[in-house]
C-alpha cells in the first residue's frame, strides 16, 4: 500500500495503453468478451500481477516497484519475456514452480511478498494460459529493475525453505462436490488467484494464515483488511450477493463501504475487470464462509453505526477570525475545516453519493481505527470504469497540500468515531505515528541479528510480515 | 434528533384548539429526543417559548442549536427580549393565528413587528446585529441557502461529484421543501 | 537575536511567482531560502474564518485573512480601514484598491484561478497601434513558458482550438486537463452573447477538472474559489509550500524585508528583514528574487535607497514604481424577468475575450467581458429580508433574486503610463516603514473605451439577457491585477528589468511577476506572471550554473 503514496497517473496511462490492445479488459469492453479473447490475460488480471510488478510510470510487468519496509526496500522483478532481465528463458515448468512454489529458475527462493501460497491452488490450465500470455502477449522490457538487497540476515533466501516445508500448500484447488459449480469457482478464485486470504486472513505465531479464522481480518502495514466472513456482526453476512458484487466491481456502496488502500487497488486492477459470472461466484462463496466473530465488535455491525449530526452546530457562533492556527483546535473544528467541505457538515456526503457519508460506513464503524487514520493520512485514489474516486491525503506524504500532525489526526479520528461511527474507539498519537510510517516497526531485524530466537524461523517471520504488508 | 424534530412540528390544530403554551412546553422539554440530542436536560421555558414562536414565524424545519444561539444573541441585543417573545406568543394564542402570513398584518405594534422580523432575519441570514457588532449564529443552517439548494450549493460545500453539474435550468416555481 | 543566513537563491515572497522559482531552483540542486512578511495559516483555519464571517463580509475577499500588524494589507470593511494601509490618490484611486494577501501563499489564496494568456498583439501595442509599449520579446518566446506554467499549476482548458485563446495561435502542449462544465448561467450567457458576436469561452483555469492533479483533489463545485478554495482543487501557492520544504527549501514567515543592500560592484549582497519583535536580520546569497507582487516589490526597492542607490535599488531609469497598471473595471448589476441561475460550478469559469482585440485599439482600450458565477443566495437572501418579507413571499423573493439577478463585468486593458506612480508615503506602518502611496488615473484611452465601446456593449448584452434593471458602477473599480511597477524592456534607460526579469542595474537581482509586465492586456495577469517566473528561473539556474 505504499504504492498508494506514489504518483500513479502515468502508470495508469501506460497500463491502459499496453493492456487495452491485447486483452480489452478496459471498462468499455465487455468483460465476458475479454475473457474469450485471451484466457491468460484474464488470469493475469484476476491474479493482479500488474499491481506489484509495475513501477509508477513504468512499463507493465517490468517490475521495479519499491516497497519500503522496516527491514529494507524490496523491488518487484521484471516478469516480461525479456531473456536477459525477465522470464524469457523460463520453461512452463520453471514458470509454474516460481508462481506456485516460490522457487526461481536458478533455484533460489522468492520472498513471500510474492503470494505463491495462494497461487499454489491455481490449476494447471490456468498456469498454462498465464504462461502463454506472459510469453506471447506481454512486450519484453529490456531493463533490470533495482535489485532487492535486504540487510543480513534477511538476505539469506534459502531460509525460506524451512518455512515452506511447514506452511506451503502443495496441491492445486480440489473442488468440493457437495457445493455447486459456481461456489467452487468462487472458492477457487478467492483462495487461489484472487488471493483474498493473503490480506484478510489473520496470521498465527509463525505468520501462517490461521485456517480457523479464514477471512477474519488482518492488519497490513498502515491499513486493516477487515473481516469478510459471513458473520452478521463482524463480517459481511448482512450484505446481499448483489452488494458484494457491486462492491467488487466499483469499490463503492453508499451507506456501506468504500475501497481504499490495497483493496482500492485490487478493485482497480483486478475485480472491476472480472466477468459477471466470476463476481457472482465470488459473492456466492463469500456468503458461505465460516463466520468469525470479533469480540471487540460486541453486537454492533460496523456498517450500521452512526447518524447525521451537525458538526456546524458545535463550532458556529462567536468564533474569532484568526490570523494564526488555533493551537487548541477541537476535533469538531478539524472536521469542519478539513472534511466537511466534501463530506458535508452532517457527514452525510454529497447528494449523488460520490462523497460517502461517514456514518453507516465500514471505516468509521470499525473497532479498529487503522483504516480511518490511514484514509486521513493517505487519502483514496481509485480508478474504476474510467472515473476516479479521489480523496487527498492530509499529511501522509510530506508534499500533501494540507499537513495534519499526529495530534490533530488523533483528535479528528476520535471526533469522527465518537460523532459519526463507533464511539469509544481508542486512538493515540503514537498509533497515528505508526500508521504514518507504514505500520508497526518490525523488531525482527534486531531480534534475529542478536540471535535471540531461532534464526530461520525469525527470517520466515520477517519475510511473511513483508508478504502481509505488501501483497495488495 | 428525529423524534425531537417531530416534536417541533407543532401542529396548528393544537394551537387553534388553544393548547396552552405551558402544556406544549412541558411535553416539549420532556421529549427524550431533545435531551439526547443536545445534552440539555432541562430546556428553559424561555427557549421553548422562543422556538414555538419561531416555528410560526418561520414555517420550516428549525435547528434547535441554532435557535439557542439566536435566542442568546437577541436576548443580549434587545432589552426585555423574553417579554417580547411572550407578547408574541400571547398574541398568537389570543388571536388563534395559524401562520405568519396572518400574523404579520395583524401585528399593529411596530416594536413587536420589528422584533418578529428580527427573529425571521436571524433564522434566514444566520446573523444577529447586536450592540457590539454582528453575531454569527449560523452559516450552514441559514435558511436563505435552503431556498435555492436544489441549484446552488452552500458556498464552500461540494455541489456533487467532480464535474457532475450541468447547464440545466430549474424552474423558479420548484421551491425545495425544508 | 539578529541572525545572518545564507542561501544560493534568496526569494522574498511566497506567492505563485516565488514558489514557482523556488521549486525550479531546488530541482536544479540550488539551496533556497524564502522570506514571507505574513503568517502561515492552514487552509482549515481560513475556511472556518470564511464561514464565521457575517454574510455581508463574505464577499470581502480579504476578510478571512486578517493581517498581522507587521504585514498590513488592504481591508475594506469601512472607509477608514480601507485608507489604513494603501495611501491612494488621483482621479481613480478607487480603481487601485488592490486586495492582495500578505500570508504565506500570497494572493493566489483568493484568486479566481483564471489563466488567459496574452495574445501576440497584446505584446506589440506600440508597433501595431501606436500606443503603450512593445514587449522585449514576441509571443513565440513566451509561449513555451505559458505551457510550462499551465502544467506547473494544473490548468484545465478546452482541447478544441476554436475555443482556445489566443485564437489561431499554435500551442506547444495541450492543457493538462479538460474544461470544467458550464452551469446554467454561463451557458445562457454564452448563447445570448453569441447573438451579439461576443464569444464567451470556457476559461482556462488553474482548477482540477474531473481528476486529481499533484495530489490535490478535483473541483466539486464548492463555488468558493474566492475567498478560499476549501479543498485546494484550485492551485494556490500555499499548496506548493510543503513540496518546497520536502525538497529542502527553507521558508521563514513573519519576516518583513525592508532593505536590499548592494555592494560596490552593484551586486546585491543581502536582504534585511524585521521579525515581529522588530529585530533586524539579514540574509546573504548569490541570487536575490523579489517576488512580492506589483506593490510591495517597487516599495521595497524604493525603501532601499542609500548613497549608492539614491533613487532606490534598481532605479537608475527612474521607472521603479511608475507605469502602475490594472484593468479598470466596471460592473453592471442586472435584474432579469427570467431565471439565469449563476452559482453552479466555479465562481468564474468563462469570459468573452474577442472584445479585447482589434484595430480600434489605436483609439481606445480593448476589454474582457464576463459574468460572475457566484451563488447569489446570500445577496438574494439579504435583499429579500431588507424588504421586510416573511413566509412564502420571503422564500419566493429570495429564490427570485438569487436566480434572476447577475453581475456582469468589463475589464479594460490599461496602458503603461509613467504618471501612474507608486512612491513612498510619509505615513508609516506598524514597523515604521513607509506605506505605499499610489497615484492612479485610468487615462483617456480607457475612458474613451468605456464611453464609446464597452458601456454601450455592456448595456446591449444585459438587454439581450432580458434585463429589466441595469445598474452600472459609477466609477472604475480594481481588478486586483497589479502590473507595471518594475517595467520590462530592452532599454535600461526607460525600463527596470530585462527580458528575464533581471534588474538592468544589478545582475544578481530578479524582479519577476506582474510588476515586470510591459502591458497588461485585458485578461487576468497570473498566468503571465507565472510564465515570466519560469523564464526568470531558467535564467537564474543558468546564471548560477555558469558561475
Amino acid at each position: 500500500m505504499l504504492r498508494v503514496t506514489q504518483t500513479r497517473q502515468a502508470f495508469r496511462l501506460s497500463f491502459l495503453a499496453v493492456l487495452a490492445g491485447p486483452i480489452l479488459l478496459c471498462s468499455t469492453a465487455s468483460a465476458e468478451d475479454a475473457s474469450n479473447i485471451d484466457p491468460g490475460a484474464y488470469i493475469a488480471v484476476t491474479s493482479d500481477c500488474v499491481a506489484c510488478h509495475t513501477a509508477p510510470g513504468g512499463k507493465p510487468f517490468a517490475g521495479g516497484l519499491a516497497m519500503k519496509t522496516p527491514l529494507g526496500t524490496m523491488y518487484s522483478t521484471n516478469i516480461t519475456p525479456s531473456k536477459i532481465y525477465g522470464i524469457g528463458e523460463y520453461s512452463e515448468a520453471d514458470f509454474s514452480r516460481a508462481v506456485r512454489k516460490g522457487i526461481r529458475k536458478d533455484g533460489s527462493n522468492l520472498y513471500p511478498a510474492m503470494p505463491y501460497t495462494a497461487y499454489s491452488y491455481m490449476t494447471d490450465q490456468d498456469i498454462h494460459d498465464l504462461y502463454l500470455y506472459f510469453m506471447k502477449s506481454v512486450q519484453p522490457v529490456e531493463r533490470a529493475p533495482p535489485k532487492t538487497a535486504l540487510p543480513f540476515p534477511m538476505n539469506i533466501r534459502s531460509s525460506m525453505m524451512f518455512w515452506n516445508i511447514l506452511f506451503r500448500n502443495n496441491t492445486t484447488y480440489q473442488p468440493d462436490p457437495s457445493h455447486s459449480a459456481e461456489w467452487n469457482r468462487g472458492a477457487y478464485l478467492a483462495q487461489g488467484p484472487a488471493h483474498c486470504g493473503t490480506c484478510h486472513t489473520p496470521r498465527g505465531f509463525l505468520m501462517q494464515e490461521e485456517a480457523s479464522k479464514a477471512f477474519g481480518g488482518g492488519s497490513l502495514g498502515s491499513w486493516y483488511a477487515p473481516n469478510i466472513t459471513s458473520d452478521k456482526i463482524s463480517g459481511i453476512g448482512n450484505w446481499s450477493q448483489d452488494e458484494i458484487k457491486t462492491y467488487l466491481k466499483s469499490g463503492h456502496i453508499d451507506g456501506l463501504a468504500q475501497a481504499a488502500g490495497g483493496m482500492g487497488e485490487a478493485v482497480e486492477h483486478s475485480f472491476q475487470h472480472l466477468t459477471d459470472a466470476d463476481l457472482n461466484a465470488l459473492a456466492t462463496y463469500l456468503a458461505s464462509t465460516q463466520p468469525v466473530r470479533d469480540p471487540a465488535d460486541g453486537n454492533l455491525s460496523r456498517f450500521a453505526l452512526g447518524r447525521p449530526v451537525s458538526s456546524a452546530d458545535r463550532v458556529r457562533g462567536d468564533q474569532p477570525i484568526r490570523s494564526e492556527d488555533n493551537p487548541d483546535i477541537s476535533g469538531a473544528e478539524l472536521f469542519m475545516g478539513n472534511c466537511a467541505s466534501c463530506h458535508n457538515y452532517k457527514a452525510q456526503g454529497s447528494r449523488d453519493g460520490y462523497y460517502p457519508s461517514l456514518w453507516h460506513n465500514s471505516v468509521t464503524g470499525a473497532s479498529n481505527p487503522d483504516n480511518l487514520i490511514a484514509t486521513i493520512l493517505f487519502g483514496v485514489d481509485r480508478h474504476v470504469a474510467g472515473a476516479q474516486a479521489f480523496m487527498p491525503g492530509f499529511g501522509g506524504k510530506k508534499t500533501d497540500a494540507v499537513q495534519l500532525n499526529d495530534q490533530e489526526i488523533t483528535k479528528l479520528t476520535k471526533y469522527v468515531f465518537d460523532t459519526y461511527g463507533r464511539p469509544q474507539v481508542s486512538v493515540s498519537p503514537a498509533q497515528v505515528a505508526t500508521i504514518r510510517q507504514g505500520g508497526p516497526k518490525s523488531p525482527l531485524l534486531v531480534l534475529s541479528r542478536i540471535g535471540i530466537a531461532g534464526g530461520t524461523i525469525i527470517i520466515a517471520l520477517g519475510c511473511f510480515w513483508l508478504l502481509r504488508t505488501f501483497r495488495k | 434528533m428525529t423524534s425531537f424534530r417531530k416534536e417541533l412540528k407543532i401542529n396548528r390544530r393544537g394551537l387553534l384548539l388553544g393548547m396552552s403554551a405551558l402544556a406544549t412546553a412541558a411535553s416539549f422539554t420532556q421529549s427524550p429526543g431533545l435531551a439526547a440530542s443536545n445534552g440539555y436536560i432541562h430546556e428553559p421555558d424561555s427557549i421553548v417559548q422562543f422556538m414555538l414562536v419561531s416555528k410560526l414565524l418561520v414555517p420550516h424545519e428549525l435547528d434547535p442549536f441554532v435557535g439557542h444561539k439566536i435566542y442568546n444573541a437577541l436576548s443580549d441585543s434587545e432589552e426585555g427580549f423574553d417579554n417580547t417573545v411572550t407578547a408574541l406568543q400571547n398574541f398568537i394564542m389570543k388571536n388563534a393565528v395559524v401562520d405568519v402570513e396572518h400574523l404579520m398584518p395583524a401585528l399593529t405594534d411596530v416594536a413587536l413587528k420589528n422584533s418578529a422580523l428580527k427573529i425571521i432575519s436571524a433564522w434566514y441570514s444566520g446573523v444577529v446585529h447586536g450592540k457590539s457588532g454582528d453575531r454569527v449564529v449560523a452559516f450552514e443552517e441559514a435558511l436563505m441557502f435552503k431556498v435555492t439548494n436544489d441549484v446552488m450549493t452552500i458556498p464552500s460545500y461540494a455541489k456533487s461529484a467532480p464535474n457532475a453539474w450541468n447547464a440545466t435550468a430549474v424552474p423558479l416555481l420548484n421551491m425545495p421543501s425544508f | 537575536m539578529p541572525s545572518t543566513l545564507n542561501s544560493d537563491v534568496v526569494i522574498v515572497g511566497t506567492g505563485v511567482v516565488g514558489c514557482l522559482i523556488a521549486e525550479q531552483a531546488l530541482d536544479a540542486g540550488l539551496s533556497v531560502l524564502m522570506l514571507e512578511a505574513g503568517p502561515r495559516v492552514s487552509r482549515d483555519t481560513i475556511v472556518e474564518n470564511y464561514r464565521n464571517l457575517p454574510p455581508t463580509l463574505r464577499n470581502h475577499w480579504n476578510a478571512p485573512y486578517p493581517p498581522k500588524p507587521w504585514a498590513p494589507h488592504l481591508e475594506t470593511r469601512t472607509p477608514t480601514e480601507a485608507a489604513s494601509y494603501l495611501d491612494l490618490t488621483g482621479p481613480n484611486a478607487k480603481a487601485y484598491e488592490q486586495g492582495y494577501v500578505r500570508y504565506a501563499g500570497g494572493a493566489t489564496w483568493h484568486w479566481a484561478g483564471i489563466c488567459w494568456r496574452m495574445t501576440p498583439d497584446d505584446l506589440r501595442l506600440k508597433s501595431l497601434y501606436g500606443v503603450g509599449r512593445d514587449w522585449a520579446f514576441s509571443y513565440d518566446v513566451l509561449e513555451p513558458y505559458y505551457a510550462r506554467a499551465e502544467h506547473a499549476m494544473g490548468v484545465c482548458g478546452p482541447g478544441d482550438p476554436a475555443l482556445q485563446w489566443p485564437p489561431r495561435t499554435a500551442r506547444s502542449r495541450p492543457y493538462p486537463m479538460r474544461p470544467i462544465p458550464f452551469g446554467p448561467g454561463e451557458q445562457r450567457l454564452t448563447d445570448v452573447a453569441a447573438t451579439l458576436g461576443m464569444q464567451n469561452l470556457p476559461a482556462p483555469q488553474a482548477r482540477n477538472s474531473g481528476v486529481s492533479f499533484d495530489g490535490r483533489p478535483p473541483c466539486c463545485g464548492n463555488n468558493n474559489c474566492f475567498p478560499v478554495c476549501p479543498i485546494a482543487a484550485k492551485y494556490d501557492a500555499a499548496t506548493a509550500l510543503p513540496r518546497i520544504e520536502a525538497k529542502g527549501g527553507r521558508i521563514i514567515t513573519n519576516a518583513v524585508a525592508y532593505r536590499v543592500e548592494t555592494n560596490a560592484q552593484k551586486k546585491v549582497e543581502a536582504v534585511h528583514y524585521y521579525d515581529p519583535n522588530r529585530t533586524s536580520h539579514s540574509v546573504s546569497g548569490k541570487i536575490f528574487v523579489l517576488a512580492c507582487n506589483g506593490i510591495e516589490t517597487p516599495k521595497l526597492l524604493l525603501l532601499s535607497a542609500d548613497d549608492k542607490n539614491p533613487r532606490g535599488v534598481a532605479n537608475s531609469s527612474d521607472q521603479v514604481g511608475r507605469n502602475m497598471m490594472d484593468q479598470p473595471k466596471l460592473i453592471a448589476d442586472i435584474e432579469m424577468s427570467e431565471p439565469l441561475w449563476t452559482g453552479v460550478g466555479p465562481v468564474q469559469s468563462s469570459s468573452i475575450m474577442n472584445t479585447s482585440q482589434g484595430d480600434f485599439r489605436r483609439e481606445y482600450a480593448g476589454a474582457m467581458f464576463r459574468m460572475e458565477n457566484m451563488a447569489r443566495s446570500t445577496l438574494g437572501g439579504l435583499a429579500a429580508l431588507e424588504k421586510g418579507l416573511y413566509g412564502k413571499a420571503l422564500d419566493q423573493e429570495i429564490r427570485r433574486l438569487s436566480a434572476c439577478t447577475a453581475r456582469l463585468t468589463v475589464e479594460h486593458e490599461p496602458l503603461p503610463l509613467p504618471f501612474n506612480r507608486l512612491t513612498l508615503s510619509d505615513k508609516k506602518d506598524w514597523l515604521g516603514l513607509n506605506r505605499p502611496r499610489i497615484y492612479y488615473d485610468v487615462g483617456d484611452y480607457v475612458r474613451r473605451s468605456a464611453e464609446n465601446y464597452t458601456v454601450p456593449l455592456l448595456k446591449k448584452l444585459a438587454t439581450a439577457l432580458g434585463a429589466t434593471d441595469i445598474k452600472i458602477s459609477p466609477e472604475f473599480l480594481h481588478s486586483d491585477h497589479i502590473m507595471g511597477g518594475t517595467i520590462m524592456g530592452n532599454d535600461p534607460s526607460d525600463s527596470v528589468v530585462d527580458a528575464d526579469c533581471r534588474a538592468h542595474d544589478h545582475d544578481n537581482l530578479f524582479l519577476p511577476g506582474g510588476a515586470a509586465m510591459t502591458t497588461g492586456g485585458s485578461g487576468n495577469s497570473t498566468i503571465t506572471m507565472a510564465a515570466l517566473a519560469l523564464k526568470a528561473a531558467d535564467a537564474i539556474v543558468g546564471q548560477l550554473n555558469h558561475a
